[in-house]
Formats: structure tokens, C-alpha cells, sequence
């Protein structure tokens, strides 16, 4: 029916695709660049092209406060990247936004969970958007 | 002003009866510190003895050196036409005038210098407005003893760039 | 924007020279008697004049029938003149002014220039309005204009709105560009009932480039003189700051009120890393009472988390320590705080090897509360793990061993260990359409074997059921946290697939849904009430959509059902258009059975729908609204609808009505905002957009998973 495997199409470039996040504040790396570097075979070697992660952004909105005590007891976590990829010192996506949100209930009586919670959806939240960029440097490299 | 007028040309025609004499071709008149250079000169004297000098030239070229005694200031210039009244030491440039005086350019249709004292009136044409660049007080001064350091942009009327006292 | 200016002359070139034509010129000796519509062009600034006089020596302009000017900021028109080109330094007398840079005009009997691009304006009006009839006019004796600290101040003014006198002021400051200048920021000037009249003077202090603070004294008529103040530092690796705010004896409460913040994050090196995040109340009131955002007065517990971490190939480590302040201005529930983590050491190495990969997830808690026995946990989760992604397909299989030892500092110790093993396969196929999309299409299998140990016995002190979104059905343990390890021997199937345009590379539709079949009945649950997303065996069923026609328009879904019980269990639509702050609407309807556990035993159902509107129609009108409606309540739980009207460049108003819940009574408390702001002096009254902006809040970097995947 059409379908072929992702990476099978001659040069794809994905394995190799060299990933760049500059971090001066935090040593742990964001999952999302863990993921793509796991995606991409860690880059290491002759990359034919560089994937430079220019921004994270992960924030929190109040979805919802509870009728009861004024609470918050929904948010709305919002994860952002942008990035560009640059092949042969040519820029072939330049700024690219993607973005990825989830609702979550919040029970501040189970505050060590939630947190918990939190950090393992912003993981996966993390891998939807390396997913995302994945799909588009795919697309971009495809020849 | 005691100095003498003395006048170099290809050719020259003096007329007795009138008391007026052409010059024509590479005509120069120097009378001590002031030097005037032209295609063609006549020179007339007025009954009561007034020398006047009518100057044309493509352009007419007007230089004076600074001279010891310091009232006159030292001027370059040029005009389609200039008339020199030795009595009264007075320079009357017409048609796309242009003097410079210690580092300023006085550009105008008309222009009166008056030699001795130093002072400058200008007129604008019909089409042509007066317009004077005056450097800041610093530059000036270096202005005076080198060649004429200010010459105006290119895009005056004649274009020539010729340096004076060729 | 600024308002239109008035017409000035054409700005001048920059340029050492001066540039003077005119139709008649005398020049005697330096100076130069220039009439006839004269234009003088010097060092960027351009004055002319019917007639003028300019002395080339001291580069000195005076003109005395009318003049115009242009330069350093300032354009004008003039009686008189008598200035020095070089320096800027002279007077203009009888003139109409406008600065260049933020619009501000009027008329002043003199405008004195005091060299650089400061002004001294004697007798004079200001005003950023357009136009004879300014809907604002500050009328002053003098107003002193600095261009390097980009501060007005103005001496014994009247402020004048719509041609009445509205209030005098012996002094009054405000900023004349938008650069980060020392001096006194934007004062908000309000009411409310609680706090009565508030006026709040923020003072910026720029003390280097990566440094600055800000002072705000803050007079609450009703409670009393608060003073704030924030510190921030940026540094190459290391940026944070530190805040504090202190009100002494507030009237309504009876006793000083305090705040200190600090958060810091930085790195030493390549491997090391230092992070605070710490808020500390006077009481638990304060937010309620002082807080001035919606995250702000929603909050229930403040944390103070100290982390230190390091990150090398194949090793991640922290130590940290953190407890929890919680601000509920309530007594008579009795909610249980958070457990405090005093100290705690975690440790995950993973051989960074391709192929088989031995890994160790290691953590030690000392948790510790008022009403608890503090105990100390040790968990050890030693593994066998062997993953191959080749993009087209990708393997995981893993096999761990976990201990977990708790030993209180009296009572008997509990042990649990028990093994596990995993096998994630996945698919990743893609399919280029007729129509040139580009489909992709993800299967995914995940078999999940994990033993069983009764856990009843063991304290909660950082584990729940998890809200069951898509992924959490390829979790090795359906419970969040290390104190149940749910029993498992099940089927995760998954599939998932996109319609990618390739022109814009956007994911246009995305569709998802799963489930996990279990193959014995579960017996390990948390005793906690509400929906744990499983039936006996199977888990229900998640399906994910999101639509994206446009780059504005985006629409998502979210289901959880369980087909054993014939219920849904969660559900979240939300339909949004959005392009930009000022053009964004938003409709959402969410339904959480049995969210939380509330005080009394009972459980909350959340059955909400909300709007979010920001738009503006047009040039001058401006709607806002937030509304979240409670189904289940049949009231609206927070609601904020306002209008702002912008009818000339040069001022704006915004009034907006919010309905909330006030405390943790659930009372409910009305205020209507008002807010005024005359552009380039201030703004008055309450802070209203900051109030559906700052509801965004950047989340902490606690939020970094440690562990390898």
C-alpha cells in the first residue's frame, strides 16, 4: 500500500545529522536533545549536516482553578523548540517553530507525584517534539 | 595700494582715441599680492582717472596671496566674469562666482569682495541660491597657506578642477 | 507608536561643516549676515530662518524673526535663537517643541539647550497627543529633559486631561525613551477593597550591563508602606536573582508581612551545575492578600528546592534537599503538605556503549514532615538494556532488577524487590500521497513483565496514579514515583500517524490511539480513590488527535474511555485560532473524573469549559476575556472580561470586570480593574494585561528528568 521504511530512501542524512544545543546555565541536557542525539546515532563522525537547536521553552499556564478552594488544579504544560539545519554551510530551514501542549490535572495534596508527573510528561512532551523536528529535517533532506 | 598693474596676453590692442585696451589669450594681470587669469581683458580709465579692468574667462581665475600687512585676507576664486576697480580695490565676480576666504566657500551668481578689509557680499541668480561652507574653527586655519584645501564638490556648475596659477 | 509630529524642516546630514544657503550673504570677517530663506546645516542639525547670524569661530547661530529647527532629538519653531552648533549649547525663546524620539510636544517660553541632548524647558506644556486639543496636557514651570538617562522631570505641574485640571504635582518623573535607564519606572496608581488606595514607585537601578535591581516602594492605604526590592545578575554561566519584599505591621493583618525569593542557575565547567529555586511567605495568607498575578494567588505550596548536578558520558548525578511552605489561608482542612526531601541523592549511569548496555538507577531519600516518622529510602534498579534505533524501525528490550529498602528512624524497616523485563518494538513507515503529503505511519508494540509484591505496608511518599496521556502506556510502572511498582504482565498496542504538507513541513493531522491489554488480573493499587486509567486487566482506551488547517488554526483532542465500563473517563478539546498577543481565541472543554481527593473525603470531578479571547478589532478597540465555567458546579469558577479602548495614539483606557475565588473557602470575590495610560508619562490604575499575560509561567528546571530513558 505505499508504504516504505523512514531512513530507507537513499540518503536521507539522518544518521550523522549532527545535533548542536548550547547550554551555559544547566549541565543535564533537556530530554529532547537526548532523544535526538539517540535518534541520530550521536552525530559523531562525517555529519553531512548540523541540526542547531536555537531554543527550548518549556512553560506552565493555570488551565483551571478549582471551584472549591480557588486552587489550581489544571495546567496546561506548553513545550517549544525552534531550530535550523544548515547542510554544506547552506541553510536549509531557517527559525522552524514546533510546539507540542498537554493538559494535566494537578493534585497539590500529592505534590512529590505531581512533580514526578510533570517531569515525565515533559519527557515525553520532549520526544513528541523531536519527533516533529525529525519529521521535518526528513522532509528537508529528502532529495 | 601703490603697486603696479601689470598685464601678460597673447595679444593685446590699445586705442588711444578711447582710452580702452583688449587683451586676448592667456590673459594675466598680477598687481602685488593679486593675481587675475582670463581668456580675455579690457582695460578703460575713467575721466577722472579710475583704472577699471573687465575680465572674462572659461573660468575667470582670482588668487591673492597673504600679504605681510594682514588686513587683506588671502582669497581664491573663479566667475565666468569679473570687474576690478583698482580705486577702490573692489572684486565684482558674476555668473557661477565662487571665493574662498580662510577655509570658507562663498558660492553665489554674485559676488562683491572688497579687498582691502575683507569683506564678502553675495547675491543669488534666478535658479542659483548662495551657498556658503564654513569649516569649523580648527580646520580653518591650516586652510590659508596650503593650496585651496576646500575646493567645492564636484557638481559645481563648471566642473573644471583646474588649480589656479597654473 | 508615537503620535504623528508636527511637520518639521528636513533633518540635516551629518557632517563637520556648516552648510548655509540663503538668497544675500554678507560675510565680514568670521561673521556672516546670511537673509533670504536660509537653511544652515551643521553636525546633523538643520535650523532656518528667514535671517540669520553665523559666526563661523565660536559656530554661533543667532536668529531673531522665527526660526525652525532639527537635531539632537528635538525639533522646533522659535521667535529667537542664539545657539552654538558645536557644543548644542544655547536658548531658543518662544517655541513650539516635539521630541523626536518619543513624541513628547508643546509649547514652552524657552527651551534651553544644555549641550549633548538634554533641554530645560521653562513655562512650558507637554503633551504626547496629536493635535491643538490634546486629550492630556502636563502644564509645568519647568521641565528638565535628559537624553542619557531618558528621564523627564517636571517642577510644579498640573496635569490637565480633556482641558480640566485634574491634579497638581511638585514634581513628576517619567521616561522620554524605552532604553534601560536608572531611574523611576512606570508608577501604577489603583484601588481595591482589601488593600485600599495603592500607589506603587518602582525605582530601576541599572548598575552595570549584567547587573540591575529595582526598588518599589508600595503604599497600601488600608495595610500600610511595603517596600520590594529584586536583584538580578547574568553572568556567562551562572544568572539568577534575588527578591525580597517587607511590609511591616499591615493594619488588616495585625503583623509584619515578608517575602524572600531567590532562584539561581549556573554551571562550573563542563560537568557540574548549581541550581536554587526558593520562595519563603510570612504566612500563609500572603498571596491571597498580596499577590499580584493569577499563578501568583493559584498556588498551594512554595518549594525550596537546592540542587547540585552532574552530568558526564554515561553518568548523571544530583544531590538536592527540598521542602514545600504551603500557603493556605485556610485552617480547617487539613491537607497534607508535601514531604520534605532532606537530603536526597540520586545517581543513573548507562555504559555509553552501542549494543548491549548495563545500567544502574540508584536514589536515596531522607523524607522527612511534622506528622510523619522521617525515613530513609534506598532504591537500587541495576539493568540489562539493549536498544537498536535504525530509523525506519527501533528496538528496546530491557531486563531490571529493583530493591527498595525503607528504614524508619524508629519502627521496623520494609523491603521490596522485584524483577521486570520489557520488549519495545516500533515501526516507523511513511507513504508519499498522490497529493504530494507526505503520511506517516507508527505501529508499536510493548510487552511489559513485571513480578508481583504485596506494597500495602509501604508509606506514599512521592507516588500517585498518573493522568493517562498516550505515552504512559509504555511506562514500566503504571504508578508515578518508586513507592508502588505496579504488577504487570501485559501488551501495550500503539499506533500513530501524521499528514505532513510538505510545503510548510507542518504535521496538518495527527491521529493516535492505544491501549494495554493485560493478560491476569492487576492486585497492586495505590489507596488512593478516583480513576487509575485500569480496569482488572486492561487499561482503557487513549486516542489522540490534533488538526493544524492553518498555521493559526489548531485544533486537539484528547480521549480516555473505558470500554469495560462503557464510560469516558477523560476527555480535552480545545479549538484555538492564534496570531499573536493581540489576535487569539480559544474554546476548551475538558472533563476529568475523580480528579482529586478533596478535604472531607470527597472527590472532585473537574467538568470545565473556558474561553480565552485576546482581539483587536480595530485601531482603537480591543476585547479581552477569560471565562472558565464549571459544568458540574453550574457556576463560573474565574471569570475576566474587558475592553480597551485606544481612541488617539496618545492614551488608551482599559476596563475589566474579574470574578474569582477568593479564598479556600471557595467564596467568591468580584472586582472591577480600571486602568488609564497616557503614553510617554504612565500608567494608572490596575494592572490588567499583566494579569492574563503573567498567567504564563516559566517552568523550573527541576522539571530535567535525570534518569537515562
Amino acid at each position: 500500500c505505499g508504504f516504505h521504511m523512514a531512513g530507507s530512501v537513499a540518503g536521507s542524512g539522518l544518521d550523522g545529522l549532527q545535533v548542536e544545543y548550547e547550554q551555559r546555565y544547566r549541565v543535564l541536557p533537556p530530554p529532547l536533545i537526548d532523544v535526538l542525539r539517540e535518534r541520530t546515532g550521536g552525530g559523531d563522525g562525517q555529519a553531512s549536516a548540523r541540526l542547531v537547536i536555537r531554543g527550548i521553552d518549556d512553560t506552565r499556564r493555570v488551565l483551571s482553578v478549582s471551584p472549591q478552594d480557588g486552587r489550581a488544579n489544571a495546567f496546561e504544560l506548553i513545550s517549544e523548540a525552534s531550530f535550523d539545519l544548515i547542510r554544506d554551510g547552506e541553510t536549509l530551514l531557517r527559525d522552524q517553530q514546533v510546539s507540542t501542549q498537554r493538559d494535566v490535572g494537578f493534585d497539590d495534596s500529592r505534590r512529590l507525584a505531581a512533580d514526578a508527573e510533570s517531569r515525565d510528561l515533559r519527557a515525553a512532551m520532549h520526544a513528541e517534539l523531536a519527533d516533529l523536528i525529525l519529521l521535518r529535517v526528513e522532509t528537508a533532506l529528502a532529495p | 595700494q601703490g603697486f603696479p598693474i601689470d598685464i601678460e596676453a597673447d595679444r593685446a590692442e590699445v586705442s588711444q582715441k578711447t582710452g580702452v585696451s583688449t587683451y586676448t589669450g592667456n590673459v594675466v594681470l598680477t598687481r602685488g599680492p593679486l593675481r587675475l587669469s582670463g581668456s580675455r581683458l579690457t582695460v578703460s580709465r575713467s575721466d577722472d582717472g579710475e583704472i577699471r579692468a573687465e575680465l572674462e574667462g572659461e573660468p575667470v581665475q582670482i588668487r591673492r596671496d597673504p600679504d605681510d600687512d594682514e588686513d587683506g585676507a588671502a582669497i581664491t576664486g573663479r566667475a565666468n566674469r569679473l570687474t576690478y576697480r583698482a580705486a577702490d580695490a573692489v572684486l565684482e565676480l558674476n555668473g557661477s562666482a565662487v571665493l574662498n576666504r580662510d577655509g570658507d566657500a562663498v558660492r553665489g551668481d554674485r559676488i562683491r569682495h572688497f579687498l582691502d578689509g575683507g569683506r564678502t557680499e553675495a547675491m543669488r541668480g534666478d535658479d542659483e541660491r548662495v551657498r556658503i561652507t564654513i569649516q569649523p574653527e580648527t580646520a580653518a586655519g591650516a586652510g590659508v597657506e596650503g593650496e585651496d584645501t576646500s575646493e567645492p564638490p564636484a557638481d559645481d556648475a563648471d566642473g573644471t578642477d583646474t588649480p589656479d596659477g597654473g | 507608536g508615537i503620535c504623528p509630529l508636527p511637520p518639521g524642516i528636513p533633518a540635516a546630514e551629518p557632517g563637520a561643516n556648516a552648510e548655509v544657503t540663503a538668497d544675500q550673504a554678507i560675510l565680514d570677517g568670521p561673521l556672516a549676515t546670511v537673509t533670504g530663506n536660509v537653511r544652515l546645516e551643521q553636525a546633523g542639525q538643520a535650523l532656518t530662518a528667514p535671517a540669520l547670524e553665523y559666526d563661523g569661530t565660536a559656530q554661533r547661530v543667532i536668529a531673531n524673526d522665527g526660526l525652525r529647527y532639527r537635531g539632537r532629538g528635538i525639533q522646533l519653531s522659535a521667535e529667537q535663537a542664539d545657539v552654538r552648533l558645536d557644543s548644542g549649547i544655547g536658548e531658543f525663546i518662544g517655541t513650539d517643541y516635539a521630541l523626536t524620539t518619543n513624541g513628547g510636544r508643546g509649547q514652552a517660553a524657552s527651551v534651553a539647550a544644555l549641550g549633548g541632548e538634554s533641554y530645560r524647558l521653562t513655562d512650558t506644556t507637554y503633551t504626547t497627543c496629536a493635535g491643538d486639543e490634546p486629550a492630556w496636557q502636563l502644564a509645568a514651570d519647568r521641565i528638565e529633559l535628559d537624553r542619557n538617562r531618558g528621564r523627564g522631570e517636571a517642577f510644579d505641574t498640573v496635569l490637565r486631561v480633556g482641558g480640566i485640571p485634574l491634579f497638581y504635582t511638585p514634581y513628576l518623573n517619567f521616561p522620554i525613551d524605552d532604553e534601560r535607564h536608572t531611574g523611576l519606572l512606570t508608577p501604577t496608581l489603583g484601588h481595591s477593597t482589601d488593600d485600599g488606595a495603592e500607589l506603587a514607585l518602582p525605582y530601576y537601578i541599572n548598575l552595570a550591563p549584567n547587573y540591575d535591581a529595582t526598588i518599589t516602594p508600595r503604599l497600601l492605604s488600608r495595610r500600610g508602606l511595603q517596600l520590594g526590592g529584586e536583584f538580578r545578575y547574568l553572568h556567562a554561566h551562572h544568572r539568577g536573582e534575588v527578591a525580597a519584599e517587607y511590609l511591616p505591621s499591615d493594619q488588616r493583618f495585625g503583623d509584619d508581612r515578608s517575602l524572600l525569593r531567590a532562584n539561581h542557575e549556573g554551571r562550573f565547567g563542563r560537568y557540574l551545575g548549581l541550581q536554587l529555586d526558593a520562595t519563603r511567605v510570612s504566612d500563609e495568607a500572603y498571596f491571597e492578600d498580596l499577590g499580584t498575578t493569577l499563578s501568583g494567588t493559584s498556588q498551594s505550596q512554595l518549594q525550596r528546592l537546592l540542587r547540585l548536578t552532574l552530568a558526564a558520558p554515561g553518568v548523571r548525578a544530583a544531590v538536592l534537599a527540598q521542602d514545600y511552605q504551603p500557603v493556605l489561608a485556610d485552617t480547617l482542612n487539613n491537607r497534607p503538605d508535601p514531604f520534605e526531601r532532606l537530603p536526597a541523592a540520586q545517581i543513573s549511569l548507562l555504559t555509553p556503549n552501542r549494543g548491549p548496555q548495563l545500567g544502574l538507577d540508584a536514589e536515596l531519600v531522607r523524607f522527612d514532615r511534622n506528622d510523619a516518622v522521617p525515613t530513609r529510602r534506598t532504591d537500587l534498579r541495576p539493568r540489562l538494556l539493549w536498544q537498536h534505533d535504525a530509523l525506519g524501525w527501533f528496538v528496546r528490550g530491557e531486563a531490571a532488577y529493583r530493591y527498595t529498602h525503607y528504614q524508619p528512624d524508629t519502627g521496623p524497616t520494609l523491603e521490596r524487590d522485584i524483577g521486570s523485563a520489557s520488549l519495545d518494538v516500533g515501526l516507523r513507515l511513511r507513504r508519499q500521497m498522490d497529493n504530494g503529503w507526505l503520511q506517516t505511519l507508527e505501529p508499536r508494540l510493548f510487552y511489559l513483565y513485571t513480578g508481583y509484591e504485596d506494597q500495602s505496608a509501604l508509606p506514599l511518599f512521592d507516588t500517585a496514579v498518573a493522568d493517562l496521556h498516550f505515552h504512559r502506556l509504555f511506562a514500566r510502572n503504571r504508578f508515578v514515583g518508586v513507592d508502588r511498582i505496579g504488577d504487570a504482565n501485559q501488551l501495550t498496542v500503539g499506533l500513530t500517524t501524521r499528514f505532513i504538507d510538505p510545503a510548510s513541513g507542518r504535521d496538518v493531522l495527527s491521529l493516535g490511539l492505544g491501549r494495554v491489554f493485560g493478560f491476569r488480573d492487576l492486585r497492586v493499587n495505590a489507596p488512593v480513590t478516583g480513576v487509575i486509567g485500569y480496569d482488572d486487566q486492561d487499561s482503557d482506551v487513549v486516542a489522540t488527535a490534533a488538526l493544524k488547517p492553518t498555521q493559526h488554526w489548531e485544533s486537539r483532542l484528547a480521549l480516555q474511555a473505558s470500554p469495560g465500563n462503557d464510560r469516558i473517563n477523560r476527555a480535552s478539546v480545545r479549538v484555538g485560532y492564534d496570531d499573536g498577543p493581540a489576535r487569539h481565541v480559544s474554546l476548551g472543554y475538558r472533563y476529568f473524573r475523580d480528579l482529586r481527593q478533596l478535604p472531607g473525603g470527597t472527590t472532585e470531578t473537574l467538568e470545565q469549559v473556558d474561553l480565552r479571547l485576546a482581539w483587536q478589532i480595530d485601531e482603537q478597540w480591543q476585547v479581552i476575556n477569560r471565562w472558565n465555567y464549571s459544568l458540574d458546579n453550574r457556576q463560573s469558577v474565574e471569570m475576566l472580561a474587558g475592553v480597551g479602548y485606544r481612541p488617539s495614539c496618545c492614551w488608551a483606557t482599559r476596563v475589566a470586570f474579574r470574578r474569582f475565588v477568593r479564598d479556600a473557602t471557595g467564596e467568591r470575590a468580584s472586582a472591577l480593574l480600571f486602568q488609564v495610560e497616557l503614553t510617554g508619562l504612565g500608567r494608572f490604575g490596575d494592572d490588567i494585561w499583566s494579569l492574563l499575560d503573567r498567567d504564563i509561567v516559566r517552568a523550573g528546571s527541576q522539571f530535567t528528568n535525570l534518569r537515562y530513558r
